[in-house]
């Protein structure tokens, strides 16, 4: 063997010793370098960043929970959201939930997707800190179509490790037309959940069925509604409202009611029931004169129990009575705020002795969405505001979303997802007059909550982003082609202060509820569970994080 | 370049953007469409057409319990199924489950496997609505042939996600001879188990064991004892009964039990104990004459409380007097219904004053099963049919479970599994005449539940298929070589209303218990886990 050869064999033995040293040296580094990065593949910078499960400022939950303690919601669970909406008015208005970012400074959004997966995710409400319910399983994805559920899940607020999930109904099975439910902690902790021509109470502890009935469907065939709309009256009773789908119409989901109104069909009549809480007996119910397809609200005028409806050609108004036990319309307080070419109003809004309505509810392709405003004492008095301006050929408005509204700051807020805008307006509450404050390029179909104290109040605003610039909102909205973010807000002026990465899209007309400590919960029905998500301020360089 | 180079890179290089286009614009749906096809992979059309777990129908869920409320079933939690098979006459009669199908038009079932892995399940009981108890790891498979457990668990009655499991044993470590054991609620919600020679309750809340005693096992070695029977007389006094394993046998399971028989290995005598349900204490013991290896039952004697035990060569009778707190045997209602050939009873069913038997339940090569109906006020009144006639040359019968009864309309059903059918028998309740109402092709080695109000009686029957047709049924069977389908029928006529799809083998000798909302539940070793099983009449076209 010649000296060369020697030399070569001598070096490469040298530096298999040295790799091999290398790797029993390092080799748990290496291996567990490597499981770092393959732990990230497919996650978001925020995720990354979270690197975890997110519990927010946990010296605030107490906090937190004693602030809204102290803010009636008469027959839900004292709590951030124990309502839907924040309350039987749907405000959106959460003053004792925080916003831990900078308020002037740059911030930093950390995300953690929940741990299970919760498909068709729709609403999400806390009970106490630490509890967080979920209803699901009711709505249409691409690639679930027709999905188990509705089901009521209990799980951890921080993980998003699911603690029970109790279904109600399947609809391959039971052949139910499943919509959008809803999702409700009365004031025992106990929930109610309706769907479909059916209700029940789920023990919110274990998820078992408590009590069941079934709610009458007036002049709609009971296989042609759904209860989606829930809320409680300041008496405790439960004021409940059926969508329904057009006759005819065989599709599942509540964009079933889009997509067949569309095509001409005809929706029979809204049902308004009043039930009792504890025995869910149906204690009165009245026939509504038109389909009333978004929720209703309930608020107090003049001692008495005040539900708005937004119907499709019209907002009216109607009392509970909680000594006769009566439903009864009030004829003396309609208004028919749409214009020709424009569609059905979302839920009505409470602003002092304002009520808002946000007109397009299912979309217009001739006229742009307005918001109008009537006196809860006299209905003729009314104000209109159109904050986007006129449709332009071939553009489509589409306004899904109630108002929100700040009655303390008299801000009242326009989301138009077809239009691609959110709108702050601010209202005189004397006169009712409109003015618009900001106009932001903003898509989103959801609502628009308010967090934080008076003066220091954040809007949140989710805001899509096309896969592809050019392709057409409404189909890539309806075939789900587009990922979201959450935007906070500044809720005088619009300007962003946070702005989280872009995930799956948001449940369509969905909550990003706020939780304890800082955070906000983002369902998304596509990405089949949620996020919770944080906003701090953003590190400074010199901190090395 | 030449022209043709040309125009070939420009159409590759438009396809290529068209693609790129279709993907950006087609992509969530493209990728949705294949997630959603991808999903169902390896589902039966029963699970595909569910697409998810099945709730039954909750607005019956109250209706169900409150009926079910009405039946007295003393000892037992007062639900569909508090007691393993119905009630301590381990019945199968369900009236207050609900058949959702059409009685005469088509129906279409759906499935749903639970979200988690139960291995060697082999019951399933309701408490509430929505709670479910199952018990498991102890049935052995060809892929786990000494699985650890037995272990109890607790799961969500929709998903079958488990809420707690909570093991008692595992033979692996133990070396204990764990046979099939038992799963009954007490009417205060706990749950009395027992399994080897123990007793224990456990907290139906939590799982926590709350007590546990020994049993004793009378002259067979404690090492070939397992207390699989439990049934609950009307005082609340658990009635245990031992299976015994023979001495040289090394089997595991029960099945264990039935090969080192069909070896011709010799097995132990049982013994009847009284235990009290709060504190364990075994109350009395009473060794009986032979091996037992089925179970017993619990009933009514005019103002006595009787228990009817089927053995190796007779069927007796035994009371438990509550006041003495003693056992003690009938030495005047004894029979020995076996012919040549045939193999032991299994348990007694009732019907009216009439104590009914199955034979064959270990199995024979030489006689076909049959079922004796004995009177209860006199052991000399018999009544024997062979529904399924002689056994062929060649033939096997074996039919380990117990006779099914419908005491409202006079119906006995007999399943023989060897011999591949299931018969309905009307029994005439004044003479103990029995006349065979009709035979079908059935394999099943399962119970025959009826669900259902008198006047709408559905009976449930399972049914093997194997997986080589030509194969011999029991090597098919001890090879877990087969599948098996749920069939829903019209218990007067045989004639089928519903039929799931085949899944994995069913646990031998299992029950399929309805749930609540009109679900039924198809436990599989094999599958590792239960099947939620639902009817509803059939779409119409265009669903």
């Amino acid at each position: 063997m010649r000296k060369f050869t020697i030399v070569k064999l001598a070096v490469a033995a040298l530096v298999i010793l040295v790799l091999v040293v290398a790797y029993r040296l390092f080799g748990t580094v290496i291996g567990a370098k490597v499981g770092e990065q393959v732990a990230k593949v497919g996650l978001t910078s925020n995720e990354v960043a979270a690197h975890g499960p997110l519990p927010g400022e946990v010296s605030l939950y107490a906090k937190e929970l004693a602030c809204q303690q102290q803010i009636p919601t008469p027959g839900y669970y004292s709590s951030l959201n124990g309502a839907e909406i924040a309350n039987a008015q749907r405000s959106g208005v959460f003053p004792c939930a925080t916003f831990t970012g900078s308020m002037d400074g740059p911030n930093h959004v950390y995300a953690w997707r929940s741990q299970d997966d919760f498909p068709g995710v729709s609403y999400i409400n806390n009970r106490k800190p630490g509890e967080l319910y979920i209803v699901g399983g009711e709505y249409p994805t691409l690639d679930d179509p027709n999905m188990a559920g509705p089901f009521v899940a209990k799980a951890d607020a921080t993980t998003g490790k699911e603690i029970w999930r109790t279904y109600l109904d399947n609809l391959n099975a039971s052949g139910h037309w499943i919509g959008n439910a809803n999702l409700n902690i009365l004031d025992n902790g106990n929930i109610v959940v309706a769907w479909s021509n059916q209700i029940v109470l789920v023990d919110a502890d274990t998820g078992a069925i408590l009590r069941h009935n079934n709610l009458p469907s007036g002049a709609a065939p009971t296989a042609d509604v759904n209860y989606k709309h829930l809320t409680i009256a300041p008496d405790r009773t439960l004021i409940l409202k059926d969508q329904t789908r057009p006759f005819g119409c065989t599709l599942q989901g509540t964009v079933a009611i889009i997509k067949c109104a569309a095509e001409g069909m005809k929706q029979p009549n809204s049902q308004l029931v009043a039930v009792d809480p504890g025995t869910l007996e149906v204690l009165h119910d009245i026939e509504l004169p038109e389909p009333a397809t978004a929720p209703h609200i309930i608020t107090t005028f003049e001692g008495r129990i005040a539900i708005y409806i937004g119907m499709n050609t019209r907002v009216q108004r109607a009392f509970w009575d909680p000594a006769t036990k009566k439903l009864s319309l009030d004829e003396s307080w309609i208004i028919r705020p749409i214009r020709e070419g424009q569609s059905t109003p979302a839920a009505p809004t409470v602003i002092g002795d304002w009520i808002a309505a946000q007109l397009n509810g299912i979309g217009s392709d001739t006229v742009a969405s307005s918001v109008v405003v009537a006196s809860q004492k006299d209905p003729t008095k009314q104000q209109i505001i159109f904050p986007f301006g006129e449709l332009k050929k071939g553009e489509w408005s589409f306004a899904p979303p109630k108002n929100g509204a700040d009655p303390e700051n008299s801000m009242i807020y326009s989301a138009d997802v077809g239009m691609r805008k959110v709108a702050g307006i601010k209202i005189d509450q004397v006169t009712g007059e409109l003015k618009l404050a900001f106009v932001v390029d903003d898509t989103s179909t959801t609502f628009q909550p308010l967090i934080g104290p008076k003066d220091k109040r954040v809007l949140l605003l989710t805001n899509m982003k096309l896969n592809v610039e050019k392709e057409p909102l409404k189909i890539a909205l309806f075939t789900e082609n587009y990922r979201e973010q959450l935007t906070w807000r500044d809720a005088t002026t619009g300007k962003i202060l946070a702005e989280s990465d872009f995930f799956e899209p948001l449940s369509i007309n969905g909550l990003t509820p706020p939780g304890f400590g800082g955070r906000v919960y983002f369902p998304t029905a596509v990405g089949k569970g949620f996020y919770v998500l944080q906003v701090m301020p953003k590190p400074s360089a010199e901190s090395g994080k | 370049m030449n022209k043709s180079t040309i125009i070939k890179l420009a159409v590759g290089t438009l396809i290529v953007l068209a693609l790129i286009v279709v993907y950006r614009l087609g992509g969530t749906l493209i990728g949705a469409k294949v997630e959603e096809q991808v999903a169902k992979i390896g589902l039966t059309p029963n699970q595909v057409a569910a697409n998810g777990p099945l709730p039954g129908d909750v607005s019956l869920y109250a209706q169900e319990l409150a009926c079910q409320q009405k039946i007295p079933t003393p000892g037992y939690y007062s639900s569909l199924n508090g007691a393993e098979i119905a009630d301590s006459e381990r019945s199968g009669v369900f009236p207050c489950a609900t058949f959702l199908g059409s009685m005469d038009g088509p129906n279409q079932v759906y499935a749903w496997h639970s979200a988690d892995d139960y291995p060697g399940i082999a019951y399933i009981n309701n408490r509430k609505p929505g709670e479910l108890y199952i018990i498991g790891g102890e049935v052995p498979t060809a892929a786990d042939p000494i699985p650890a457990g037995p272990y109890l668990a607790k799961a969500d009655a929709t998903t079958g996600r488990e809420l707690w499991r909570t093991y008692f044993d595992n033979a692996n470590a133990s070396g204990w001879y764990i046979g099939n054991t038992n799963l009954n609620i007490l009417d205060n919600g706990n749950l009395a188990l027992s399994w080897s020679n123990n007793a224990l309750l456990v907290d139906g809340d939590t799982g926590q064991i709350l007590k546990i005693s020994a049993l004793p096992a009378g002259v067979a070695p404690p090492a070939a004892s397992n207390f699989k029977h439990l049934t609950i007389a009307p005082d609340r006094t658990l009635i245990y009964k031992n299976q015994t394993r023979p001495a040289d046998c090394k089997g595991q399971g029960t099945l264990g039990i039935i090969k080192c028989i069909q070896d011709g290995m010799k097995l132990p005598n049982s013994v009847l104990v009284a235990v009290n349900p709060d504190t364990l204490e075994v109350l009395d013991m009473l060794q009986l004459p032979e091996p037992a290896p089925s179970p017993h039952i619990v009933t009514r004697l005019h103002d006595q409380i009787a228990i009817y035990v089927g053995m190796a060569t007779s069927v007796r009778r035994y009371f438990w007097d509550p006041a003495a707190k003693k056992l003690s045997a009938d030495e005047s209602w004894q029979v020995f219904p076996m012919q040549k050939g045939q193999s032991a009873a299994t348990a007694p069913s009732v019907i009216g004053d009439w104590i009914v038997v199955q034979l064959n339940g270990a199995g024979s090569k030489e006689a076909a099963s049959s079922i004796t109906a004995i009177h209860r006020d006199d052991a000399k009144k018999m009544k024997v049919i062979f529904p399924f006639g002689a056994l062929k040359s060649g033939g096997f019968s074996f039919a380990p479970p117990k006779a099914g009864a419908d005491p409202e309309n006079g119906m006995v059903y007999s399943a023989d599994m060897g011999m591949g059918k299931v018969a309905g028998i009307k029994l005439d309740q004044a003479s103990g005449e029995m006349k065979v109402a009709f035979v079908v092709d059935d394999v099943t080695s399962t119970f025959q539940p009826l669900i259902g109000p008198k006047d709408k009686r559905v009976l449930l029957l399972t049914n093997a298929k194997l997986n080589v047709q030509k194969e011999p049924l029991m090597t098919a069977i001890f090879t877990n070589n087969y599948k098996e389908q749920l069939t829903w029928r019209d218990p007067a006529t045989g004639r089928i209303l519903a039929e799931s799809d085949f899944f994995e083998p069913l646990t031998i000798n299992s029950l399929t218990p309805p749930g609540f909302g009109g679900r039924v539940y198809f436990p599989t070793t094999t599958g590792k886990g239960f099947y939620v099983l639902q009817v509803m009449p059939k779409p119409a076209a265009g669903k």
